[in-house]
């Protein structure tokens, strides 16, 4: 123990950087996970953590036997399976496109255009979107300038269209981003399989469908596998800005639910309950997840 | 000369479907850009006949010239830019000074801190508790929320490790030998050898911080420490635009509309990023093969 006191003192410089630097960690981290326990109080910031009073698991309950509930979860689901289901079409499609494209300035150009979105806050995202979806909007006025429609239609005040225009915006945005890992994979296939494949006759299509699809299969599985573990802490930014009253029962889900009943509402001890319910989920089906991707890949060995 | 004989030959109905439907996809991507582009350069009661493709059709500066005047935007772009360079740099200085400590073998608590800088990545402490917490440290309703909670975070320190552990350790023993301190053989060797990953990991942290826009939802009350981000969040969120009304009670803006401004306001918040991003893709690419690596 001496020695390392000892050790300790003569390393004072790197110490002297450490021993900050984990207080502001334990600060910014660490008290923050403790100060889930006043999930189990009905806290008040006048009284603090030490006056509130314990309620035990009443806020818990209250939100599991709340009917708004099980359409929050369905929600929450709905809009991540949806983005990750076409995101990952989407993005393996476009890795297949970029690879296959012959002239090399084209490829770079639509590679590099691809990632621009990703690059970009949701705020302009959002901005966008509702720019050309509006009543006014640019997809309003080309839709009625061809006669589809004859009077404004508020594509983003429509409950059934909701969600499907959350995914086309998250695809959007992401696609390009997606795909890299996808061509990586892609690059990193032998060309000989495709010499030989070529030499037996088999045209690019072919290619692709029984050489290109089934090598980068693995890293597909994988990234899907692992994605799964996400599904139900999905993030939330995009729901909180495209947001509108008319959409509400499609729009909100735990993330968005939690911001507006613990900032909005000011309550805390509740709200802290709902973001604990949904980390715990979501940390349990990583573990799982993480668990079948293990064993996926030691089976397939790649 | 062969060669490109060959490719012309080859070029099939394929190649000519594929290059069609990559231009579409370029076209789906940058045609909003385009469209807000020419909002925000077009005349603002004259937008609102509608109408408006990819070209202003009433070309105008004036919206531009009015978020540089107002002093709310003038404000909240200062603060964007300054929130960006100091968010980058401190927290570049202090991730790659802990992930320097760290490759030291003989650092007393090093398994200690490897957990306690790493394990945040996995387990969040959740929105209302993190608010508590910084409301009680007197960060709220400060420039400092923007710095202080991102100083280290564990994925840039796994990064900056894993890079420095690969530089020779020869030349540190030889600086040791001349009597070098720590701290010389951060700045002076380690620094200096690593400029691309450190270029790479600021580069990122400086779109993040320029694109951030939820902390200052979160955290600041009232507008003093708007940023662009926030403000077009604040703005669909809120769907009120006051400061737009405010400026048409001074009278200084006859022509604008919530419209228009909010497409140069949106403009003004990518152009940055648009510019920048093509030199991270040198890098990021690699990045992300890192990532997948150790994942």
């Amino acid at each position: 123990m001496k020695k390392r006191w000892k050790k300790f003192g003569k390393q004072y410089r790197l110490q002297v950087i450490m021993v900050p630097m984990s207080i502001w960690a334990i600060l910014i981290f660490y008290i923050p996970i403790m100060g889930n326990i006043i999930a189990f109080q009905d806290y008040s910031i006048g009284k603090g953590i030490l006056g509130s009073p314990w309620v035990g698991l009443k806020h818990f309950k209250d939100f599991l036997t709340n009917r708004y509930t099980l359409q929050l979860v369905r929600n929450t689901l709905a809009m991540s399976v949806l983005g990750l289901v076409f995101g990952t079409f989407a993005a393996i499609s476009l890795a297949l496109m970029i690879n296959e494209i012959s002239s090399r300035m084209l490829k770079k150009t639509v590679q590099t255009i691809s990632y621009l979105p990703h690059f970009i806050s949701m705020g302009v995202c959002a901005t966008i979107f509702t720019q050309i979806l509006g009543r006014r909007g640019l997809i309003n006025e080309c839709l009625q300038a061809v006669g589809l429609l004859d009077h404004a239609y508020a594509f983003l005040e429509q409950e059934h269209l909701f969600w499907i225009i959350m995914t086309i915006q998250i695809v959007w945005k992401e696609v390009g981003w997606n795909a890299i890992i996808y061509l990586a994979a892609i690059t990193g296939i032998s060309s000989d399989i495709y010499e030989a494949a070529q030499i037996d006759g088999a045209g690019r299509m072919q290619r692709i469908l029984h050489i290109t699809l089934p090598c980068i299969s693995p890293t597909i599985i994988i990234l899907l596998i692992m994605d799964l573990g996400k599904v139900f802490s999905g993030g939330f930014e995009q729901q909180l800005l495209m947001f509108n009253p008319s959409v509400m029962d499609y729009a909100e889900v735990i993330g968005s639910y939690v911001y507006k009943r613990g900032m909005g509402g000011a309550q805390f001890s509740f709200a802290t309950a709902v973001g604990m319910f949904q980390s715990v989920i979501s940390v349990i089906l990583l573990v799982l997840v993480n668990r079948a991707a293990k064993k996926y890949s030691e089976v397939s060995l790649w | 000369m062969v060669k490109a004989l060959k490719k012309k030959r080859k070029l099939t109905v394929f190649d000519i479907v594929l290059d069609m439907a990559s231009i579409v996809f370029v076209l789906i991507i940058l045609l909003p850009f385009v469209h807000l582009a020419a909002l925000s350069l077009n005349d603002g009661l004259d937008a609102l006949k509608g109408g408006i493709g990819l070209l202003p059709r009433k070309f105008t500066l004036e919206n531009y010239k009015i978020i540089f005047q107002e002093q709310s935007l003038a404000r909240a772009s200062l603060v964007t830019v300054s929130r960006t360079l100091v968010g980058t740099a401190l927290p570049l200085l202090c991730t790659s000074l802990v992930a320097f400590c760290l490759t030291r073998k003989d650092l007393v608590g090093r398994k200690f801190y490897l957990v306690l800088f790493l394990l945040p990545m996995y387990i969040g402490a959740g929105l209302i508790p993190t608010f508590l917490t910084y409301k009680a440290l007197r960060l709220t309703n400060s420039f400092a929320v923007y710095i202080v909670p991102n100083l280290v975070w564990g994925y840039n320190i796994i990064i900056l490790r894993s890079f420095f552990e690969t530089l020779p350790a020869s030349l540190e023993e030889s600086a040791v030998l001349d009597g070098a301190t720590e701290y010389q053989i951060f700045f002076r060797i380690c620094i200096p050898l690593s400029m691309p990953v450190v270029v790479t990991i600021g580069l990122f942290n400086a779109v993040w911080q320029w694109n951030s826009w939820f902390d200052t939802v979160m955290y600041i009350r009232g507008n003093e420490w708007d940023t662009l981000s926030s403000l077009l969040a604040h703005m669909l969120m809120e769907q009120q635009t006051n400061f737009i009304n405010d400026m048409k009670m001074a009278k200084r803006a006859v022509s604008l509309t919530p419209e228009v401004l909010k497409a140069a306001m949106t403009i003004v918040t990518a152009l940055p990023i648009v510019l920048v991003y093509p030199f991270l893709q040198k890098y990021f690419v690699k990045g992300i093969m890192v990532g997948a690596v150790k994942e």
